[in-house]
């Protein structure tokens, strides 16, 4: 025998509710485009806060996690010294995960001018207050220095305490030298410097670019500098937790707690910080959108019901139980948003493309996130068909047959 | 059992609407149909015909008394079981159609199967042959609002058969339309009803029930049959 029930396949289900969407296409199309917009809004901003945040956090990342500083505390009550060693560079680079590290001092000139020589135009001022540092040659690879014309002070510059000097890009700038090939040469005060290089660009240190920078031993003799201010260490990727340990014992064996090892934040954490704050207002945003989506289809779903109240008296008369009635009319609110959610998702992933291809980004998106919009513009349709299918599964069907003319 | 068990056996079956002052719509009526038969049921307005008919398409049930089908007690039925039995032994035709403006006549005609769990793969095919013999298959791919109102009724007869019921169950099928094509559709009950449909036709019209060969009449919800 038989089974005396009703009952419906999933492929009807599925035609049916279809051919319930697009026998009004106009109204179908205006009543998923809240979902498609608040979707769209939803994809697109976290893609581009995930692709701005990727950018943020991956400059800084790769920097982050490779760089340490250490800096002499003052010295104790009891008069012991906590100074850098003049040999910082070698006794770290010594270190396994140590890729570069060097010294650099600003130098305390007091009132003193740099200025050009021979002086090139008179009627121009010539000489500028500009901070002078002293740097070890190790330094220059430390801070990721890009020499845009001439050489970098070497070991023997510095041994021999010769007079010259690199300018940053903005000191060169303001000096007016921007050649090399006539052996320019400025004055600090009174003592003559020869230029042999200048810096285009650093990744640490930015002051570098507006100072005249000198060789340590040049700084030593001249300038009585009686210990490296402070040491720039560029590791290897991951090894800066482990070399901020092992740094202080190799720079100072005899006093290391006299040593401050800075290294900035775990990046990881900044990723999260940056984001959380972008994605929430984003998300807030995206979510008013889906809202009024849903309101929308709620109603126009509801609207469908009440002019459909004969088709739902002829579905019963067919055979359709109230389950049969409800189901097809949360399938058409689940396939509007459905459908709002595959629009919404591609719209938002265009988007997130298109804004990356002008500012030259890299666009990052989480797959989860293209994917989850259609299966979220499903669950909104539902949830707006609920209460429209309870009405419909609720008529009674000689009533609803007897109400349409 | 024996082969000659009534199509529709109505035991002294009562409807009343509201608990207060209820309204008798129909009063301990007791009706046999055999399998075959076709019979007309005349009444004035408000004298509890679409009332029958609705409690014989299990769209309704009694207050009171018992309703056959087939044999089986619909009284005790479940609403999922009366549905499924509904769609597979009753079919409706109504006075206004009832068909989707927006589906073809040949969708519309295969709505029927629906709730049945028809094949899905010979299902268009049924629906054209169901069309032929209404006579209508020309006009398969039409929607409906651009039919006639015979050729409407005629693809509501066609969607009412395709499931090959055992009951049709018509209510005022001629009642909107002109005495000729009304003529024309009575014509094809004709057919059916040779064919071995049992038909069941409401009408306040005494020239469109004289077609059938049974009558009854109903009276402020009280059933007689005329002989
Ligand atoms: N849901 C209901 N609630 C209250 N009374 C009802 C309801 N349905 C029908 N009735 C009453 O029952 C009686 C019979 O109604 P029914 O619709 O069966 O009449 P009918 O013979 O089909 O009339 P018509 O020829 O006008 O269609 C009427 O008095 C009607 O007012
Ligand atoms: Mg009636």
């Amino acid at each position: 025998m038989t089974d005396p029930r009703s009952s419906v396949s999933f492929a009807d289900i599925v035609s049916e509710s279809l051919a319930g969407l697009f026998s009004r296409p106009g109204r179908t199309g205006l009543t998923v485009l809240g979902t498609v917009i608040g979707l769209a809004a939803l994809v697109a901003t976290i893609g581009l806060s995930q692709t701005a945040g990727n950018r943020i956090v991956g400059r800084f990342d790769e920097l982050a996690a490779t760089e340490i500083t250490i800096t002499a505390k003052p010295p104790g009550l009891d008069g012991t010294s906590n100074d850098l060693p003049w040999d910082a560079s070698d006794r770290l680079t010594r270190l396994n995960g140590v890729v570069a590290a060097g010294t650099i001092s600003t130098i305390d000139v007091g009132d003193v001018l740099v200025s050009t020589s021979p002086v090139r135009d008179p009627a121009q001022r010539t000489d500028f207050k500009l901070s002078i540092q002293a740097a070890s040659p190790g330094l220059f690879d430390a801070v990721r220095a890009v020499v845009r014309s001439g050489t970098i002070p070497d070991r023997l510059h510095s041994e021999r305490g010769e007079q010259v000097a690199v300018l940053g890009a903005a000191a060169a700038e303001r000096l007016g030298i921007n050649r090399l090939d006539q052996l320019p040469a400025i004055r600090i005060g009174d003592d003559l410097f020869l230029v042999v290089g200048v810096l285009e660009d650093v990744s640490r240190q930015f002051d570098m670019l507006s100072a005249v920078i000198i060789p340590e031993g040049t700084a030593q003799r001249m300038y009585r500098l009686a210990a490296p201010e402070t040491v720039v260490v560029e590791t290897r990727i991951g090894a800066t937790n482990l070399i901020s340990q092992q740094a202080p014992l190799a720079l100072r064996p005899d006093n290391p707690t006299g040593l401050r090892v800075a290294f900035p934040a775990e990046p990881q954490r900044v990723r999260e910080a940056v984001q959380s704050d972008l994605n929430l207002l984003f998300i807030i945003l995206g979510s008013v959108a889906l809202l009024v989506g849903a309101i929308g289809i709620a109603n126009v779903t509801l609207v469908s019901v009440m002019e459909r109240t004969g088709e739902i008296g002829l579905r019963r008369a067919l055979g359709a139980t109230r389950r049969h009635i409800a189901i097809q009319f949360l399938a058409e609110s689940s396939t509007m948003g459905f459908i709002g959610g595959v629009m919404g998702g591609s719209a938002g992933i265009l988007i997130v493309v298109a804004v990356s291809a002008v500012q030259s980004w890299t666009p990052v998106l989480d797959v989860a996130v293209a994917l989850a919009a259609p299966a979220i513009g499903a669950v909104i349709g539902f949830t707006a068909g609920i209460y429209p299918s309870m009405r419909a599964a609720t008529m009674e069907p000689v009533e609803a047959l007897r109400s349409a003319v | 059992m024996s082969g000659e068990v009534p199509l529709v056996q109505l035991d002294h079956v009562e409807r009343t609407f509201g608990d207060v002052a209820p309204v008798y719509a129909l009063r301990g009526a007791s009706l046999d149909i055999g399998v075959g038969d076709w019979i007309a049921i005349v009444g004035p307005s408000g004298s509890g015909k679409s009332t029958l008919l609705n409690i014989l398409g299990l769209l309704d049930r009694p207050t009171f008394g018992c309703y056959r089908l087939a044999g089986t007690d619909t009284g005790p039925l479940t609403d999922q079981q009366r549905a499924g039995l509904r769609s597979r032994k009753v079919g409706f035709v109504f006075q206004s159609f009832h068909l989707m403006a927006h589906r073809s006549v040949a969708e519309n005609v295969m709505l029927a199967d629906v709730y049945r769990r028809g094949s899905r793969v010979d299902r268009h095919e049924r629906a054209i042959e169901a069309l032929e013999r209404v006579r209508l298959d020309h006009r398969a791919g039409y929607l409906p609002p651009r039919l006639s109102g015979g050729e409407r009724q005629r693809a509501a007869i066609a969607r009412a058969i395709l499931s090959r019921p055992q009951l049709l169950l018509c209510d005022e099928p001629t009642g909107n339309l002109d005495s000729t094509t009304g003529a024309a559709i009575l014509d094809l009950f004709g057919e059916m009803h040779r064919d071995g449909l049992t038909i069941v036709m409401i009408t306040h019209d005494p020239d469109v029930a004289e077609r059938a060969h049974r009558q009854a009449t109903i009276i402020d919800g009280t059933l007689a049959e005329v002989s």
